[in-house]
């Protein structure tokens, strides 16, 4: 891969890990890998605006995370797959292997009696 | 954004240790123990190992996996301060690539009979198309989702 490409890959992840920084963004995330949902349905489910709804959603369209379309009148949102996929990158990979091993050092430090203290 | 700042990224991870501090960092300081934590890959073998938990001291592992690709984890600790802060450098490597260069701080705090733990990791990543791809392999769409909420959690 070329270096271009890869700081194109780097700050793509960015603009990702941007989108989901609000928990307004996350929630519709959590809402949408269950399936698609319209904008007034997501306006609806979280007590916002029109206007709010969709400058969120432009921005995790525009991280990659979400997808969207157009039929009649309705403009439909979905996961973006290759936003998932962009996700599972080396830093989420990264810190799941951290996390799995704190978890382990967790059920470890249960396990093990602690000194007396002196 | 320029291009440098774009390999550039920190993020903590907190938890709730069971037990006090001084038990906490036992778990570090004791290779034996260390090893039954850290070691997280029980099919990989493990070619070459050094660990020397001092200030200044080097712990470092070269493992082969199933694959035949060969991973490496060097550190050298920077700081230690019992039993409150380790701090310390690391770079990975798979085969000759290296894939990153972080400099990691964790701090333990009392919480009553137990260890307010956080873990503050400044990484820079070296060649993460190499790693991308091959962490991106075997995955389904549920398992995706899975660790997305995991490292939403991360990052909350």
């Amino acid at each position: 891969m070329t270096e271009v490409k890869l700081q194109t890959e780097q700050a793509q992840l960015d603009r990702l890990f941007q989108s989901l920084a609000d928990p307004y963004r996350r929630a519709m995330v959590t809402r949408l890998v269950k399936g698609p949902a319209s904008m007034s349905e997501l306006s609806a489910m979280l007590h916002l605006a029109l206007p709010s709804t969709l400058k969120h959603l432009q921005v995790l369209e525009n991280g990659g995370m979400v997808a969207s379309s157009k039929q009649g009148r309705v403009r439909t949102f979905a996961i973006d797959r290759q936003g998932l996929a962009t996700m599972q990158s080396w830093l989420t990979e990264h810190q799941r292997q951290l996390n799995a091993g704190f978890d382990r050092l967790e059920a470890l430090m249960r396990a093990t009696p602690e000194e007396k203290q002196p | 954004m320029t291009a440098l700042s774009d390999r550039h990224s920190t993020f903590t991870i907190e938890r709730i240790l069971p037990g006090r501090p001084s038990h906490a960092w036992r778990f570090w300081a004791d290779p034996v123990l260390k090893q039954a934590w850290s070691g997280c890959h029980p099919d990989w073998t493990m070619l070459e190992q050094i660990q020397d938990f001092q200030t200044g001291g080097r712990d470092f592992s070269r493992m082969r996996d199933t694959d035949g690709a060969i991973h490496s984890v060097d550190m050298r600790y920077l700081d230690l301060l019992q039993p409150q802060r380790i701090l310390y450098a690391y770079t990975m490597h798979l085969d000759a690539t290296p894939l990153s260069a972080s400099l990691v701080t964790i701090d333990f705090m009392p919480k009553g009979e137990a260890t307010g733990m956080v873990y503050t990791e400044q990484l820079t990543m070296l060649a993460g198309d190499t790693a991308q791809r091959r962490a991106g392999t075997g995955h389904g769409f549920d398992r995706l989702v899975l660790e997305m909420e995991r490292a939403l959690a991360t990052l909350q």
